[in-house]
């Protein structure tokens, strides 16, 4: 599986509009390719660092896919509007990491728009210490996913990702993590973390070996979202 | 009165030593001149934007007071205090802005700033690209502080805009503080609401950082 993740940048006030269109055109448009799958719309939430922006996430089964979406799409009538719609885009190719999570529990892709609540996102894009990408996989598989959902303050990783060649910035990591206790957001968000946890030797300082720099958007799922 | 807002990317081994140094040897120091005052410190949380970066204000009384400021990072007394500082950091943006004398932390003055120990508090910096001239965006903010309900989300605190106005970025930002952690959690329960209390401006672009203060930070 591979997926196309944008981010588009919309102009102020065309919010509504611009996710009207992606549900009512642009997803059908993309699943009438073969191979296609419309799979996640979202956008930012009000205290988010990049505001207004949409956030979508098509998966191809195969590169045939791929290529016959390209084809098919790259000039055509629906990519007008949607171009005509937005005043930017950053595209990445993303592939799942081995121990990816979304993966693991074989997430399924409803063909069409799904009504349901919102779900919270912390969406992370982490680019790791130059020459530090395998120490940072490596890190993730063993130390991060043998945390506990304690361990994590109620966030659960979702999705984790990497930009493969032509897609994007190289190396670069994405995590997609699911806030699940609203107390423990608040309490991250809003609180200092104890001077313990940063200490020479903690996990955190040895994480800091393979990355210390990412941009973290607080986005939500929208309520169509075939995946939410 | 003028305010210096400077927006670190600091090393993340580097954070506890470089809020350490702020708390006990650069914002002391700058209250060595009369001109100038530190005014407030603040990280972005973890899950709220870029990692490890924090958002530093100076309050500078005037344009003299400025260049003594700039000398004294140069090569003053606070200059190896400065240089220390810089070895933290991954970059440092610096941007010199006009602070609204409306805005309640401008309300006692330069001599309003001083470091003393409080709980963190969460406040939102939201920076503004504007259309029209920046002082109708200033104005139109002075409006909307002097109308805010007492229960809103968030409450306006500050204000500021480049020095340049609109030679420089149209860019105006509002400094605003969460009413508590309750009207926070509240705000994530209704994920597709804006938050009540935040500073509209139709047609401009908007970036917000979520940040916390430090415990000794002057603004909290």
């Amino acid at each position: 599986m591979m997926y196309l993740h944008q981010i588009h940048e919309v102009p102020p006030g065309t919010e509504d509009t611009f996710e009207a269109f992606v549900r009512d055109e642009w997803l059908p448009a993309v699943n009438a390719n073969d191979g296609a799958h419309f799979t996640w719309f979202g956008r930012s939430t009000s205290s988010a660092r990049f505001a207004p922006e949409s956030i979508t996430i098509v998966a191809f089964d195969d590169m045939t896919s791929f290529d016959a979406f390209a084809a098919g799409e790259r000039a055509s009538a629906v990519t007008q509007v949607l171009r005509d719609r937005r005043l930017g885009v950053q595209t990445r190719l993303l592939r799942p990491i081995d121990y990816d999570p979304w993966t693991t529990a074989d997430t399924q892709i409803p063909e069409g728009p799904q009504e349901g609540k919102p779900v919270i996102y912390m969406h992370d894009f982490v680019p790791p210490v130059t020459g530090q990408m395998r120490g940072y996989v490596d890190m993730m598989r063993e130390r991060y996913m043998a945390l506990t959902e304690k361990d994590l303050s109620g966030v659960v990783l979702r999705a984790s990702w990497q930009t493969v060649a032509g897609g994007g910035p190289m190396p670069e990591m994405f995590n997609l993590s699911e806030i699940l206790d609203l107390d423990a957001l608040v309490a991250l968000i809003a609180h200092e973390i104890p001077r313990e946890y940063k200490a020479m030797g903690s996990w955190m300082w040895e994480a800091l070996a393979t990355r210390d720099q990412w941009t973290t958007r607080l986005a939500r799922s929208a309520t169509w979202s075939p995946v939410k | 009165m003028l305010l210096i807002q400077d927006v670190h990317i600091v090393i993340g081994r580097e954070e506890l030593p470089f809020d350490d140094a702020y708390q006990s040897t650069f914002a002391p120091g700058v209250a060595g001149d009369p001109g100038t005052r530190f005014a407030g410190f603040f990280w972005a949380p973890h899950g709220g934007g870029e990692g490890y970066e924090a958002v530093t204000l100076t309050a500078v009384a005037d344009v003299d007071a400025l260049a003594r400021h700039q000398e004294r990072l140069a090569t003053g007394d606070l200059a190896d205090a400065w240089l220390s500082l810089e070895a933290k950091q991954r970059s440092l943006h610096s941007s010199l802005h006009v602070l609204a004398d409306w805005s309640p932390i401008a309300a006692n003055g330069i001599d309003g700033f001083t470091a003393h120990e409080h709980p963190t508090a969460l406040f939102r910096l939201d920076s503004y690209t504007v259309d029209g001239p920046v002082a109708d965006a200033v104005d139109a903010v002075e409006a909307q502080f002097r109308s805010a309900p007492d229960d809103a989300t968030v409450s306006i605190i500050a204000c500021w805009s480049p020095f340049l106005g609109d030679l420089d970025e149209p860019v105006v930002h509002v400094l605003s503080k969460l009413a508590s952690d309750e009207a926070l959690k509240a705000a994530f329960a209704e994920p597709t609401k804006p938050w009540s209390g935040v500073a509209v401006l139709p047609g401009a672009r908007r970036l917000t950082r979520l940040l916390r203060s430090v415990t000794w930070s002057p603004v909290a």
